[in-house]
């Protein structure tokens, strides 16, 4: 079954065209990497999945329904864009505590998973009597993203996950995505302009170009060279 | 170098957000400035005229002189409030071959280009030449004036200089307001009269050029503890008075825990009120306008009519609804995007809203119950007021809110801040507080104005149980704008 599915999918501004997809569909537990220069229309499509962003055209799927007709998918959905994402008056465990509520998480849910990410926060974002706009980026990106896993939900999509990230908390981010998916069977969608994080995270990968697919790989050995091939000058 | 600093600076304010907002706003803005200039130079023009007649047989040079002194001490105030101190984004440059006190100077210059160092000229030039001049001569009239204006810029460099203290050393602020306070309790007591102090000063001014040279010293004392307190504290950590950090402020909101979902948003709304500038000051100016009735009730003409005491019921039980809804959803937002795909039910975000206005506007009822004193009318009328707002006038603003709202940097501060105020917020406000009179003018003009109270009472009643059909109609109208509005919040 198809998780997600999107048919002639196009996003245009003014006269330029962002996004242009006849075709894509991501089944259930796959890890989908998209990969692509600056520009290339990863976030508005991105944006489109999570119906942000009106299309101009075509269509996205969550599990057989239009994202657009119903909200049903944002039960089940966790992502986290950019800054957008967080609210930033408040601290990380009212912010916490806030989604955990609007997800109908209890408090011992919720502690129990903040305690889980006790090593990626490093004593810097829990019980800190900080807002989170006085946190450095890296830590920010922390909040949103552990924001977006703690709803247990079925599929994530995560922009640029790993840029701003300390190595560990990379390292970390990239083993608690992998375990997700084999345990739970979670449906990932990935952004990087890291060729080596995507690759070791995503069995399979796209590449956009100009709101273009122009490759659609499954991740083998050979992954990683052909993909710096492709975007060597 | 410093070329090129003008030139960034130039560069900074001609790109920046306010300066492109749209015509409507500038036209109001500068349409207030020019009336505020007219003001001054009217004022500065018929200040001999203003004076004789309002002390009439006395010499207006003595008269003019003893005020001065009290006008530097408002003037430092509202320079404290107003004036905004000058930052040069130093980070930038820091790291760049530019010798720091360069930058400092520049930094400094900068401030002179306030608006608060000319306004006054246009009352002391004006004095100068029609009254000193002709008495004292045109040696005397010039070290007046150019004492004068030294003492104005060295005005300028202390309020810069306390204000830049308010974050650095506290004590220092505390320690002249003290010394105001004192100097007060001082001339009120009588035991130092200042206005007679300051008339002797200020006379004596023009007789000498040796004061020139006093206030040139204080002047440069002035701008020198800026210069020193600056050149310390040039370090990347220190400077960023722009991005002062607030300390925490912890907000209990647990009471709310049992209403579920829309408790949550209002414990966040809440939070978002209290814990940004903006938000919290038009609360603030809410609960002081609750005192908007002292007025017109004390006032025979107002109290026989009805019409106006309309106006101000409901004005003062929904101005914190019309403020503060106008922008409604700008408000979030810097955090839209994450609301519209959380598990947020779109109605009950609005309903959260909805009741966030419904107990500020109770409230604020509750708070005019003692204008009873002025009579059962007066009650009666706000009550019906109170009833209009939360009924009728709460849904009309949320229905309108989704007009194209614009983003809003909760950071910034609160002052002249017209950020995300398009004409939809102006054209808005005004059926809100008109429509209610209009609707009771007629009825007192036909000689039944309870009827016309008891009307606006019901159609608040019949609003408020009617209320999940107008719920029903915002999220269908939400559905529409969606898209849109998230965009728009996102163009930063």
């Amino acid at each position: 079954m198809n998780f997600i599915e999107i048919n002639n999918l196009k996003k245009a501004y003014k006269l330029t065209e962002v996004v242009n997809i006849p075709h894509l569909a991501i089944p259930v537990g796959e890890s989908f990497g998209l990969v692509g220069n600056n520009g290339a229309g990863k976030t508005t499509l991105f944006r489109m999945i999570l119906d942000l962003t009106r299309p101009n055209y075509g269509e996205v799927t969550s599990k057989g329904i239009d994202v657009r007709q119903s909200e049903e998918w944002k039960s089940y959905t966790g992502s986290y864009l950019d800054e957008g994402f967080v609210i930033d008056f408040l601290t990380p465990d009212e912010y916490f505590h806030f989604i955990g509520d609007i997800n109908h998480l209890s408090k011992g849910d919720i502690n129990e998973f903040l305690d889980a990410f006790a090593e990626v926060f490093n004593n810097e974002i829990i019980g800190k009597k900080k807002y989170i706009r006085d946190l450095s980026k890296g830590n920010q990106k922390k909040v949103g993203i552990a924001a977006a896993l703690m709803v247990n939900p079925e599929i994530i999509l995560l922009d640029e996950p790993f840029a701003n990230l300390d190595p560990s908390t990379q390292i970390r981010l990239k083993k608690y995505l992998i375990e997700i998916k084999q345990q739970k069977q979670v449906t990932l969608l990935i952004s990087s302009h890291d060729l080596n994080h995507v690759t070791e995270v995503c069995e399979r990968i796209v590449v956009l170009e100009k709101g273009e697919i122009i490759h659609d790989i499954r991740t083998s050995q050979n992954t990683l060279r052909a993909l710096e091939e492709h975007f060597a000058v | 170098m410093i070329k090129h600093l003008i030139s960034h600076q130039l560069k900074q304010s001609s790109r920046s957000k306010r300066f492109a907002e749209g015509t409507g706003i500038k036209i109001v803005y500068w349409f207030f400035i020019g009336l505020m200039l007219l003001y001054v130079l009217a004022a500065g023009f018929f200040i001999d005229k203003i004076l004789e007649a309002s002390f009439p047989g006395q010499d207006l040079m003595t008269v003019f002189n003893s005020f001065i002194l009290y006008y530097f001490t408002a003037d430092i105030f509202m320079r404290f409030y107003l004036q905004d101190v000058p930052i040069l984004s130093i980070s930038p440059y820091l790291h760049l071959p530019i010798k720091k006190h360069k930058m400092i100077h520049f930094m400094l210059s900068k401030s002179l280009l306030s608006l608060f160092n000319y306004l006054p000229l246009f009352i002391f030039i004006p004095f100068g030449l029609k009254v000193i001049l002709p008495a004292m001569g045109a040696g005397y009239a010039i070290i007046w004036l150019l004492g004068i204006y030294g003492l104005i810029l060295t005005n300028n460099f202390l309020a810069i200089y306390l204000k830049r203290q308010l974050v650095g050393n506290f004590k220092v602020v505390i320690s002249f307001i003290a010394f105001i306070i004192t100097s007060a309790i001082v001339d009120f007591m009588g035991w130092v009269d200042f206005s007679e102090l300051s008339s002797m000063l200020f006379s004596s001014l023009g007789q000498n050029y040796g004061y020139l040279l006093v206030i040139g010293g204080l002047l440069l004392s002035a701008y020198l503890l800026n210069y020193l307190l600056l050149k310390k504290n040039t370090y990347l950590d220190e400077i960023d008075y722009g991005k002062k950090k607030d300390g925490f402020k912890a907000i209990n909101t647990s009471f709310l825990k049992r209403y579920g979902n829309i408790g949550s948003l209002i414990a966040m709304e809440l939070k978002l009120i209290f814990r940004n500038k903006r938000p919290k000051s038009i609360f603030f100016m809410s609960v002081m306008l609750l005192l908007y009735g002292f007025l017109f009730y004390p006032n025979d003409f107002y109290m026989e009519g009805f019409a106006m005491l309309t106006f101000v019921g409901v004005f003062m039980t929904g101005i914190f609804l019309s403020n503060y809804g106008q922008l409604l959803l700008s408000w979030n937002s810097n955090f839209f995007d994450k609301i519209i795909t959380s598990r947020v039910n779109m109605q009950e975000y609005f309903e959260s809203k909805f009741w966030l206005f419904f107990v500020t506007s109770t409230a604020a009822f509750i708070l005019t119950v003692p204008y009873l004193y002025f009579g059962w009318k007066v009650l009666a009328i706000n009550a019906a007021s109170y009833l209009f707002n939360v009924g009728v006038n709460a849904f009309v603003i949320f229905y309108f809110s989704m007009r194209n709202p614009k983003r809003i940097d909760l950071s910034k501060s609160a002052s002249f801040n017209y950020e995300g105020v398009t004409a939809t917020q102006f054209i808005l406000i005004l059926p809100i507080l008109l429509l209610p009179v209009l609707l009771v003018a007629p009825f007192q003009y036909f000689g039944m104005p309870y009827l016309g109270i008891s009307l606006l009472a019901v159609m608040g009643i019949v609003g408020l149980f009617l209320k999940n059909t107008w719920f029903k109609l915002i999220e269908k109208r939400y559905r529409t704008k969606k898209h849109e509005l998230a965009t728009g919040f996102r163009q930063v």
